[in-house]
């Protein structure tokens, strides 16, 4: 069996440091491995990183495979480890702050592209106000997932057939004062400066 | 009772019959509901992903909105729910710190100021706390004596924080609602396991697998219909009960229905009026849960 070596110079000890700063990040030392996490977890089987092993991954500064990891974004919000945390970490908040630290820095798993979801989801809201289901499913899908969206084009039709599927967006009418709003809340930029993207979209 | 109505997004597309029959059972429960002006995305758990300033500040907006209206703010949705009430708990919050104001100066750069005055809740336990089981019970003309109802809750709304107090390892206010409207419980244990509706999109083998167990022990409990207080569980369940012949082995057509939509059925509202024709459910299975019902009542007649 190959032994997996991992070397000090490719860990980035600041990266404990980094998530720890974040609201949402406070607890993190409180962490203490118990691993109730990854046993309330529905998608942990699924997983190559169970939430438990991210945070021991996190305290050891493997801040690049963290990252690339999919686990954030399998993800499913269920809240289920967060409301059984010993420790009270606010374990799917910290999944939510890898996925834009992810985004932000590009360095994002190879085998998924949830992260162009979030990021049309994030423009249409932005440009609308609101989300508009159609046009973001055909924006994630058409290029990218042919054959997904040819599978589910059945599913589509019989939605719209049902009045579900609206074939328009709509706009909310204050876009002056709303955009403003949102150009001011993407002037923040959590990530440390000189990061790649910043606050952009 | 009046509130203000926040609908979210998809109670306006993919969730229709759930709006339809809120406002269908409105004026039997004594609801006035005034839809919140030029209201927009609370952000739910996608925006968040991208930037979380913004994701909160689309939230604020809506209590911004809310609060120059009036107090009590209602939605159906749970994850709009939750979203507006972590921008309300972070605003209200002595030690907001950075992110706080952050969120703060964001709404000013458009013109908003958040008191935090809003009384965010859901509608599931609005109709339980607020309107009450007894006043449903009266109101329910054609009661659902005969069907077993498999109460579903999703996440949202149990987790991180249980809407109104309910226990959420042992929630009740869906059993309390369905009891309510005559109809049986069907007993099951995944109630509040997740569906996996996020990840529809971007992974759906994975949303496959977490509904299909969920809609597995549904068939168990031997259920005629399902219950759920969410838009999105909703539609998800119903997108993989289409997969059950090759998820289960066995094909699943159970009328997958909103709170408020149970609710009207209950007090014999039409099909059509309450949004159940929307159902992706061929109308032939709404008709056999219909009889059901109809053949349960028969005898007491």
């Amino acid at each position: 069996m190959e032994a997996d070596v991992r070397y000090e110079a490719d860990l980035d000890p600041g990266f404990l440091d980094e998530i720890a700063s974040l609201p949402e990040g406070e607890r993190i030392r409180h962490c203490i491995q118990c691993g109730n996490c990854s046993g309330m977890c529905p998608v942990a089987p699924m997983l190559e990183h169970s939430p438990r092993r991210i945070f021991a991954m996190i305290r050891a500064g493997l801040k690049d495979e963290v990252l690339r990891s999919l686990t954030p974004w399998v993800c499913s919000s269920c809240y289920r480890c967060t409301v059984k945390c010993p420790a009270d970490i606010k374990i799917t908040d910290i999944m939510y702050a890898l996925k834009r630290r992810a985004i932000a820095s590009g360095t994002l798993p190879e085998d998924s592209d949830a992260h162009r979801f979030a990021r049309l989801f994030t423009e249409g809201v932005c440009k609308n106000g609101r989300t508009h289901e159609m046009g973001l499913l055909m924006r994630y899908m058409a290029f990218h997932h042919p054959i997904a969206m040819m599978k589910q084009s059945g599913l589509g039709m019989r939605m719209m057939a049902k009045g579900r599927m609206p074939l328009f967006a709509h706009k909310i009418s204050d876009r002056d004062h709303f955009r403003k709003m949102v150009e001011k809340a993407l002037s923040f930029d959590e990530m440390e400066p000189g990061s790649s993207e910043g606050g952009a979209l | 009772m009046k509130a203000l109505y926040y609908p979210g997004c998809s109670q306006k597309a993919t969730a229709r019959g759930y709006e339809e029959s809120l406002l269908a059972i409105c004026p039997e429960i004594g609801l006035e509901l005034e839809e919140l002006d030029d209201w927009n995305c609370c952000g739910t758990t996608t925006v968040v992903a991208v930037n979380k300033v913004l994701a909160l500040s689309l939230s604020a907006r809506n209590l911004v909105l809310a609060e120059r209206r009036g107090r009590v703010l209602v939605t159906p949705c749970p994850s709009c729910w939750l979203s507006l009430t972590k921008a309300h708990n972070l605003l209200t919050d002595p030690d907001g710190g950075e992110l706080a104001r952050q969120v703060r100066e964001s709404l000013a750069a458009g013109g908003y100021e958040y008191k935090g005055t809003v009384e965010i809740r859901h509608l599931l336990e609005l109709l339980v706390d607020e309107v009450g089981p007894e006043r449903i019970q009266q109101r329910a003309g054609r009661p659902l004596a005969g069907l077993k109802v498999a109460p579903y809750y999703g996440c949202q709304v149990v987790r991180p924080y249980a809407a109104g107090g309910d226990d959420p390892d042992d929630p009740q206010h869906l059993e309390t609602l369905i009891r309510a409207t005559g109809a049986d419980v069907a007993d099951f244990a995944l109630r509040s396991s997740c569906c996996g509706g996020i990840l529809v999109a971007t992974r759906p083998e994975v949303c496959y697998r977490m509904s299909g167990e969920i809609l597995d022990a549904i068939r168990r409990a031997e259920a005629n219909l399902i219950v759920t207080p969410c838009n999105l569980c909703q539609v998800t369940l119903e997108t993989v009960q289409r997969k059950t012949r090759k998820l289960l082995g066995e094909k699943m057509r159970l009328p997958i229905l909103n709170i408020t939509q149970l609710v009207g059925m209950a007090m014999g509202i039409d099909f059509d009026t309450l949004g159940i024709d929307r159902c992706l459910v061929p109308k032939r299975c709404l008709r056999e849960m219909d009889k059901k019902r109809a053949g349960a009542q028969a005898p007491a007649a």
